[in-house]
């Protein structure tokens, strides 16, 4: 890694920290919900209105069915705003209704916090649409996220009242959107417009270019649908222009949440490659912190409120580990360049001048490092925002982010998903610890039992059977082939990214694969309904079980589960369980490629 | 074709409320001093 790859990654670690550390705090209070007066007195009417009693704590049962009905609505309500977008305020553009299975797949996409995009923001979406539909569910998906590890960190922190209550659902939604995310995202939205991130309502522009353009386009036939050859291909012919169309739109406000949240779904389908969504070094940064800040914080919030800050700092360090360690692999591997340029002539050494190494799909102004570092940290955490392609990332360098969300987004991960699927992991790693040296095993002194290892076994398995077999039916399937750009290993790559990406709720696309087809459309939606809410319900039912028990005092017998043996045994736990399912399918896709490339 | 999506999204509503039905049945054993427990119990001892 060069030391400009260094510096930044330093600066921002150290920039993430210092900002956690108060957030962390601050939920910790919501966690607990000590709530200051004054915001129970905004809260009151809310929940006069809506008939919630928010001291009234709820059985775990009770929590995952209003979670699951809130979540069913916004899907519905998503689904209807783009099935009747052309009739409604606020589309200059004149969009049409979204097709139905694309607005099916969106819909489940943003609800379950995924953010995978088959359309295109800037030509499928009304900036209603937009903005009550995609951007109210990036703040509801993320509130959603982030009540379920609060219900999971209460059955850890209660001293066992044998009812198994983890909190009132309603007002955890209602206090998080309120307090955490609103807030951030609107000083964060203020900050990117101020960067130059466009925030406007104006119909498109249509601008003359400073040259005229040649370009192909496919020819249509007197039907108006495009003529194919006899191979079935599209006819294409050349054409020229001197103007281009610029999308417009309230961009800022959602570019806040997109990151804050780890949604991701970027207004224009460039994402955060696009300038007006992300135009400076400056909010490069920002975005890149925006989406770390409260998976990190998160970690402070469980040392908080288990009231033993030595446990949140392990989950912390266990998770910046294996961040860190995918950065070093991810920026040489980009910083290397591709080989079949070197005959040519191509110069990809890095200097005063270029950034060097693989270009292709990267933003000049952000070049290697700030790329690399942006690829990590957006399937790190379940975000998915890009600001270069993922699909031209070498083998190496795009296997990091396929196994980083392999891994089952643990490594930061999304907010309270990231946590939650960590705190998974850990009962498993004292599990297995348990086994080694013959003892019960034990995690913030609850008992972990046989009903707990069945719900976590659960847990873990389900989004690996679905990446697996959903890629599976895909490669056999004729409809699951013909979406496939790229044929032969990479093609598989395509594939196989897609389901991992839908399945642990990421969102980000390696390209290429054409994705916005019924096929896809539904597989894909399955993929992300089944990955958010199958995890979501086993977690809650371990959190209930925890609540349900008494924490047992320390004895000399119980495995520490603070120090660097822990952190290790965590570690190990998830590249074990989380890698080994993958090596397989690995090996068929970026490791071919990789040996075919360097041969 | 709303009514086939609308359906599908239901279809996979119900898969996960009977996955929360299912697992608090897991949640509430009939005898909590079963075989398990005590399994567990006695290796800790």
């Amino acid at each position: 890694m060069t030391s400009s790859a260094w510096g930044l990654l330093a600066l921002f670690l150290v920039l993430l920290g210092l900002l956690a550390w108060p957030v962390g705090k601050f939920l910790a209070a919501l966690c607990n919900e000590r709530v200051p007066r004054w915001m129970q007195r905004v809260e009151a009417p809310l929940y006069r209105l809506s008939g919630t009693r928010p001291e009234q704590s709820m059985h775990w049962l009770r929590y995952a069915f209003a979670l699951l009905a809130f979540n069913a609505i916004g899907a519905i309500f998503v689904y209807a705003l783009q099935r009747l977008q052309a009739w409604l305020p606020l589309n200059p553009a004149g969009m049409a209704a979204v097709s139905p299975d694309s607005a099916f797949n969106t819909a489940v996409s943003f609800v379950s916090n995924t953010n995978w995009q088959g359309y295109a923001g800037e030509s499928t979406m009304s900036y209603l649409t937009q903005m009550l539909g995609l951007s109210v569910q990036n703040f509801f998906s993320a509130a959603t996220g982030i009540a379920v590890a609060f219900a999971l960190v209460r059955g850890f922190a209660r001293r066992g009242d044998g009812k198994g209550l983890v909190g009132n659902f309603w007002a955890d939604i209602t206090r998080v959107t309120l307090w955490v995310l609103v807030p951030i995202s609107f000083v964060l939205a203020v900050v990117f417009a101020g960067q130059g991130v466009i925030q406007n309502f104006d119909a498109y522009k249509e601008v003359s270019t400073l040259e005229t353009t040649a370009f192909q386009q496919p020819r249509n036939g007197a039907d108006g649908q495009p003529l194919k050859d006899e191979k079935g291909q599209p006819v294409m012919e050349d054409a020229t222009t001197k103007t281009q169309t610029l999308a417009m739109g309230p961009v800022a406000s959602q570019e806040a949440i997109k990151m804050v949240g780890t949604n991701g779904g970027g207004f224009f389908n460039a994402n955060s490659a696009h300038p007006y969504e992300n135009p400076t070094a400056l909010v490069n940064l920002l975005q890149m912190i925006a989406i770390f800040l409260i998976p990190a914080a998160l970690c402070f919030t469980f040392g908080h409120v288990v009231g033993d800050m030595r446990q949140g700092w392990a989950v912390l360090a266990a998770m910046t580990v294996m961040f860190v360690v995918a950065v070093i692999v991810i920026t040489p591997a980009e910083q290397a360049g591709n080989p079949l340029l070197t005959p040519l002539g191509v110069d990809q050494m890095h200097g005063a001048l270029q950034a060097g190494g693989n270009m292709e799909g990267k933003e000049v102004r952000f070049g290697i490092d700030a790329s690399s570092l942006f690829a990590a940290i957006t399937t790190a955490a379940s975000c998915g925002a890009v600001n270069g392609m993922h699909d031209s990332l070498t083998p190496i360098g795009g296997m990091v982010p396929l196994v980083l969300m392999q891994l089952g987004e643990v490594v930061f991960g999304g907010v309270g998903s990231g946590l939650y699927g960590m705190l998974i992991f850990a009962m498993l790693a004292v599990f297995i610890a348990g086994l080694m040296i013959g003892r019960t095993p034990e995690y913030l002194g609850k008992k972990i039992e046989v009903r707990e290892m069945k719900l976590i076994s659960i847990a873990i398995l389900v989004t690996p059977i679905l990446v697996l077999a959903g890629t599976a039916v895909a490669v056999i399937a004729d409809a699951g082939k013909a979406g496939i750009a790229n044929p032969g290993a990479h093609g598989f790559s395509e594939i196989l990214y897609a389901l991992t990406s839908a399945a642990n709720n990421n969102g980000s696309a390696f390209a290429g694969l054409s994705a916005n087809t019924p096929f896809y459309n539904g597989l894909l939606a399955l993929a992300m309904w089944l990955g958010r809410f199958a995890m979501i319900v086993p977690v809650l039912a371990v959190a209930g079980a925890l609540a349900a028990k008494k924490r047992l005092p320390v004895t000399s017998g119980t495995l520490p589960t603070h120090g660097p043996l822990f952190v290790s045994l965590l570690i190990g736990t998830v590249l074990l369980v989380g890698l080994l399912n993958y090596v397989p399918a690995l090996a068929l896709g970026p490791i071919v490629e990789h040996l075919v490339l360097w041969k | 074709m709303d009514i086939v999506w609308m359906g599908a999204l239901l279809a996979l509503w119900a898969v996960v409320g009977a996955m929360v039905v299912g697992l608090d049945r897991l949640d509430a054993p009939k005898n909590p001093s079963s075989k398990a427990s005590n399994a567990a119990d006695g290796a800790a001892s």
